[in-house]
């Protein structure tokens, strides 16, 4: 065990008097431990080897998977919205969204609230009718919309489209006196921008051209510096 | 030693997960150890704490484990580190003859009442050489204890208590001639 030249560091009488006292052994309880700790060390890595490749795989495949289920799920709203309608937006509210801030702000009236000030003079005239065929979307999705007739208007902006609905139905209700020209200039008088380019937006869906282009034209003359957004496909 | 006994193999064995293998191992090594620890540190109590640090230690080093030395040089080598690591945290000093082998210490007397009056009592006797184990400076008596208790070479206890071979040498001289005196036999 130790070399030939350790031979002038070892005494033989000493180390076995020495060996006498080597009757000192750890404890058993300290065995135990060891040997458990030894034991634990080893058998999780044994258990855990597949599952570890698995969990692994399962890491590797989870970013992958939530991004697939995500479009797949976006995709599918998409789609449904379309189908129902609800993504489309009706022409009014479009309107108004294409606005610049100052037609928001013209706008800011509440419909039912301006409704009153209008129906004395122009209100039956100046309100563009219905949604047509074409949009069935539009009032798909107004249709859909629960009633709510016993929360006033100024409480509840839910109701606006419900307000401006009641307006196109009365619009509807009175389409021969649009054809007049002066009817046109009262109604540029009275409607505020954004309304106005709906109304235009709808005659041209009715397919009044003619008189869109009229009602464009007259629009473009009094706000001549108005953004027209290309959505709106009014008639130029 | 066979080689598929040996402990290297035996290390690589609980390497690759054998517990079996581990449980020779340290069967073989344990009482070794132990008393190399108690030895050292002279408290029972520490020297399980500190044999239970060393064999954690080498269960944590268990997976990188690679053949690059003998096992037992390198088991009494996290056994002195430990060792070392008690002295600081205790606030101990380590000991100065790990940096400074006194020969001095050779002519230092024995204390007169710890020398045996009845050598034939061969009992006493071994009691009383641990008692001059105990009062050699720790280095000293770390090297004896590696070379009786483990079976190191010199250059096996140099390479486990990171010093050079010349040094070991020079501690065990020192230590047997204290003993031997001790013993009342010749230095």
């Amino acid at each position: 065990m130790n070399d030939p030249r350790d031979s002038d560091f070892h005494d033989e009488e000493l180390s076995a008097l020495y060996r006498e006292t080597r009757d000192a052994e750890p404890p058993a309880w300290l065995d135990r431990r060891v040997l458990t700790a030894a034991r634990a060390a080893v058998e999780p890595h044994a258990r855990s080897a597949t599952p570890l490749r698995q969990r692994r795989g399962a890491r590797f495949w989870a970013v992958p998977v939530a991004l697939a289920a995500t479009v797949i799920m976006a995709v599918g709203i998409v789609r449904l919205a379309r189908e129902t309608g609800e993504l489309r937006m009706p022409p009014e509210m479009k309107a108004v969204q294409s606005l610049a801030k100052p037609a928001a702000e013209q706008d800011a009236v509440p419909a039912d609230e301006a409704a009153p000030q209008a129906t004395g003079r122009a209100l039956p005239r100046t309100e563009p009718p219905a949604a047509p065929q074409p949009s069935p979307p539009v009032t798909g999705a107004i249709q859909t919309a629960p009633p709510v007739p016993t929360i006033p208007s100024e409480v509840s902006p839910v109701k606006a489209p419900s307000a401006k609905r009641e307006k196109l139905d009365r619009l509807q209700a009175t389409p021969a006196r649009m054809e007049e020209g002066e009817a046109v200039r009262d109604r540029v008088v009275e409607r505020p921008p954004a309304e106005w380019l709906a109304e235009i937006d709808e005659l041209r869906r009715q397919g009044r051209t003619a008189e869109a282009e009229a009602s464009l034209r007259e629009f473009q003359r009094r706000y001549p510096d108005y953004p027209l957004d290309a959505g709106l496909a009014v008639p130029r | 030693m066979r080689t598929d006994d040996a402990d290297e193999t035996l290390m690589l064995r609980y390497r690759d997960g054998d517990t079996g293998a581990f449980e020779r191992l340290y069967a073989r090594h344990k009482g070794s150890l132990y008393r190399y620890l108690l030895r050292q540190c002279g408290q029972p109590a520490v020297a399980e704490e500190l044999f239970q640090d060393v064999w954690l230690k080498l269960i944590a080093a268990r997976a990188g484990y690679t053949v690059q030395a003998k096992f037992t040089t390198w088991l009494y080598r996290l056994a002195h580190n430990r060792l070392v690591d008690h002295y600081r945290a205790s606030a101990r000093r380590v000991p100065a003859s790990c940096a400074d082998d006194c020969p001095e210490w050779l002519e230092a007397p024995a204390p007169a009442e710890e020398q045996p009056e009845n050598r034939e009592d061969r009992r006493r006797q071994a009691e009383r050489l641990l008692e001059l184990l105990a009062e050699l400076p720790e280095a000293q008596r770390e090297a004896v204890l590696l070379k009786e208790e483990a079976g190191l070479s010199l250059e096996e206890i140099a390479q486990a208590t990171g010093t050079g071979r010349e040094t070991v040498k020079s501690r065990l001289r020192y230590a047997l001639a204290r003993l031997r005196r001790g013993l009342g036999g010749a230095p």
